[in-house]
């Protein structure tokens, strides 16, 4: 019998920077879960893995090195399932993620995945965590979930659209310019043994969503502005003297499935830089806000995006780029990303949105939490979403001061909204 | 239940012993202490760090630098039938092995003497290093020149280190102690010149990086003296 032929997918434009980016201690991951009603059965969550895995062919794989590019390809053997541990997110070395790039964890009521972004990106983890969730409260408590709001159908063979590399199919003509001026960096001490601190924030979504609207803004809008005046005080305290003061900004990706219609699993974001600049003279949160949601409105346009995404492409797309070894594409992509990759915001917030489950599978689940990896440079991140009422904010940092913790709670505590925290504080 | 951290006002979640913005501690006479709350992750479980062992890097070193050493002097052999070049070569290497030799294995021991040990080696290996110079090219200015200036060099290093380290001075003043060594130094050096190889008393370049090592630790020392004068400059010359 002949040895089955493993499928292999090309990174897509984005992904193509992780692992030449990677340090021997970080890679970069994100993870997403979903806390149900019950104890999580281990052998029933792996039986869920099992089946749903194959549906996600740009999912369930390993990175490999070619001469000139790294690619993905299919895992032989089913990832088991893994006992959550204390410190999530920060402990899948390259080693790791060269033999499967994709963790199943579990823990109490909890089903957590952890994803290496150059899979895909925040939607496509949130599909694959719906549609497992969805395997597994089929096969626990045999009820009957649709494959609607995100849920795949296990028995459908892998639409061909979802493995495509979007960037590449909304490719233009037009490029546009890469420039912008470094942002004011948050330092601290760098946890010694790697660990990665998470600070929950648990808030009403309705309230949330109302203030939000009262200052005629979206809640990342909102979110976005309340960051950067929590930054702006942090960096008062670090330089007094405003002309000392450098730009405070925040990265935000966008979905751009939202722009375009893609079906795509893998990455199809793109980031846009939001802020202010603090030697301009002092701000108040309406006209932080107000900045905030026109520099989204310019910058969230299909015109826009897709001249970013050909400037990425078009780089790419360069014959001597195309036949440089690899080794030699990787020493050169890390100088790039470590000198500029990180320094153009101080921080990204991550908003997945409103999670939309099937009817039936809102008995089940009473949570769900995303969770982004700290940045080599940029010590803290923040990932954020709604599920039914209740809005979670997740706050990652690889530093021993929660600074920013701090006065980002303590203003949104000002504005009068009640905060809930729990941590993985030791 | 759920408890408030006192200093922030957020409400804290029944598995947090302290508040995780503030680390003030929580605590609420409704709920008993030793009551356990479910987590949000498994408990903490300290991990030893990975530690590379300095035996494997010291051989890996030696290893790297043992390459070069072979194939120059092999090169020096196949052409010259003996070793012309290659000496120095082999020598000028060694000077840089013993410096990253010495760092490897006096990282992380926590030795107050360790950037003697350090000095130390670095200037019998130098020392032996001029010596096999002064031998190969038949000199006669080992112990009247080379000897001299390279002990009285390590001398100074040990002054400025131990100035930092126990003297009690502030950056600026351990600055200003290095430029007034660095100028004395020169000074020294061309004296030695003097003596070992012109016979002659007349100083004719040393005395300008004395003067200016000189003035500007003076004016250092000047500054460090007065704070206000060291914060306005501060502010007009930060980088």
């Amino acid at each position: 019998m002949g040895k089955k032929e493993l499928r292999w997918l090309r990174l897509d434009n984005a992904a193509k920077i992780y692992p030449a980016a990677r340090r021997r201690n970080w890679n970069n991951m994100f993870r997403i879960s979903a806390t149900l009603c019950d104890p999580i059965d281990p052998v029933i969550l792996q039986q869920a893995v099992e089946k749903v895995l194959p549906r996600f062919p740009s999912i369930g794989v390993r990175l490999r090195r070619g001469l000139f590019w790294y690619y993905l390809e299919e895992t032989e053997q089913i990832p088991a399932v893994q006992q959550d541990i204390w410190c999530p997110l920060s402990r899948m070395r390259f080693s790791d993620i060269r033999k499967c790039a994709i963790r199943v964890l579990y823990y109490e009521n909890r089903i957590a995945v952890e994803l290496y972004h150059a899979l895909t990106d925040g939607n496509g983890g949130l599909i694959f965590l719906k549609t497992l969730v969805a395997e597994y409260i089929r096969q626990r408590y045999g009820e009957s979930v649709p494959c609607t709001d995100g849920v795949l159908d296990c028995a459908q063979h892998p639409d061909p659209e979802e493995l495509e590399d979007s960037f590449v199919k909304y490719c233009g003509n037009i490029k546009a310019s890469r420039r912008e001026p470094s942002a004011y960096r948050i330092r601290g001490l760098r946890e010694e043994d790697g660990f990665l601190h998470i600070t929950t924030g648990i808030l009403k979504a309705d309230a949330v969503y109302e203030m939000a609207h009262r200052y005629g803004a979206t809640v990342t809008e909102f979110l976005t502005a309340a960051m950067i005046m929590s930054i702006l005080e942090l960096q008062k305290k670090d330089h007094p003297y405003r002309w000392n003061r450098r730009s405070v900004k925040v990265l935000v990706p966008v979905n751009l499935r939202r722009l375009f219609p893609s079906k795509s699993l893998r990455n199809f974001v793109l980031f846009y830089t939001t802020g202010i600049d603090p030697a301009l003279g002092d701000y108040t949160l309406e006209e932080v806000v107000r900045i905030v949601h026109h520099q989204a409105g310019l910058e969230i346009t299909p015109k826009r995006m897709q001249a970013r995404i050909t400037t990425n492409v078009r780089t790419e797309q360069i014959a001597l780029v195309k036949v440089l070894p690899l080794f030699i594409k990787n020493i050169a992509m890390k100088m790039v990303y470590n000198l500029v990759g990180e320094s153009k915001a101080c921080l990204t917030i991550s908003n997945l949105g409103r999670i939309q489950l099937p009817e039936e599978m809102h008995r089940y689940v009473n949570r769900c939490d995303f969770v982004l990896g700290a940045q080599v440079q940029q010590h803290n991140n923040c990932a954020v979403l709604t599920y039914g009422n209740t809005l979670y904010i997740n706050f990652t940092r690889d530093i021993k001061e929660a600074k920013l913790e701090y006065m980002f709670f303590k203003y949104l505590r000002k504005l009068g909204l009640h905060i809930l925290l729990e941590s993985n504080q030791r | 239940m759920m408890a408030y951290c006192v200093h922030c006002g957020v409400e804290l979640a029944p598995s947090e012993k302290k508040c995780p913005l503030c680390n003030t501690k929580v605590y609420d006479p409704s709920v008993p202490e030793e009551r356990a709350a479910v987590t949000p992750y498994p408990p903490y479980e300290p991990i030893a760090p990975e530690r590379i062992s300095k035996k494997s890097v010291l051989i890996v070193l030696t290893l790297i630098f043992m390459l070069p050493v072979m194939l120059s002097c092999i090169c020096d052999f196949s052409i010259n039938k003996r070793i012309v070049w290659a000496g120095y070569v082999a020598g000028g290497l060694l000077q840089v092995y013993a410096l990253i030799f010495m760092s490897i294995l006096l990282a992380g021991k926590n030795l107050r003497c360790a950037p003697m040990w350090k000095i130390g080696v670095n200037t019998f290996t130098l020392l032996g290093y001029l010596c096999y110079i002064v031998w190969v090219t038949d000199g006669q200015w080992f112990w009247r020149f080379a000897v001299p200036v390279v002990l009285i060099g390590a001398l100074f290093i040990v002054a400025a280190i131990l100035l930092r380290k126990f003297g009690g001075l502030t950056r600026l003043m351990t600055t200003a102690a290095v430029l007034a060594e660095a100028g004395t130094y020169c000074l020294i050096i061309e004296l030695t010149i003097n003596c070992a190889f012109l016979s002659r008393g007349a100083l004719i370049w040393s005395v300008y990086p004395l003067a200016t090592g000189w003035l500007l630790a003076v004016l250092m020392a000047v500054i460090d003296r007065s704070p206000a004068l060291k914060e306005r400059l501060e502010r007009k010359f930060f980088i």
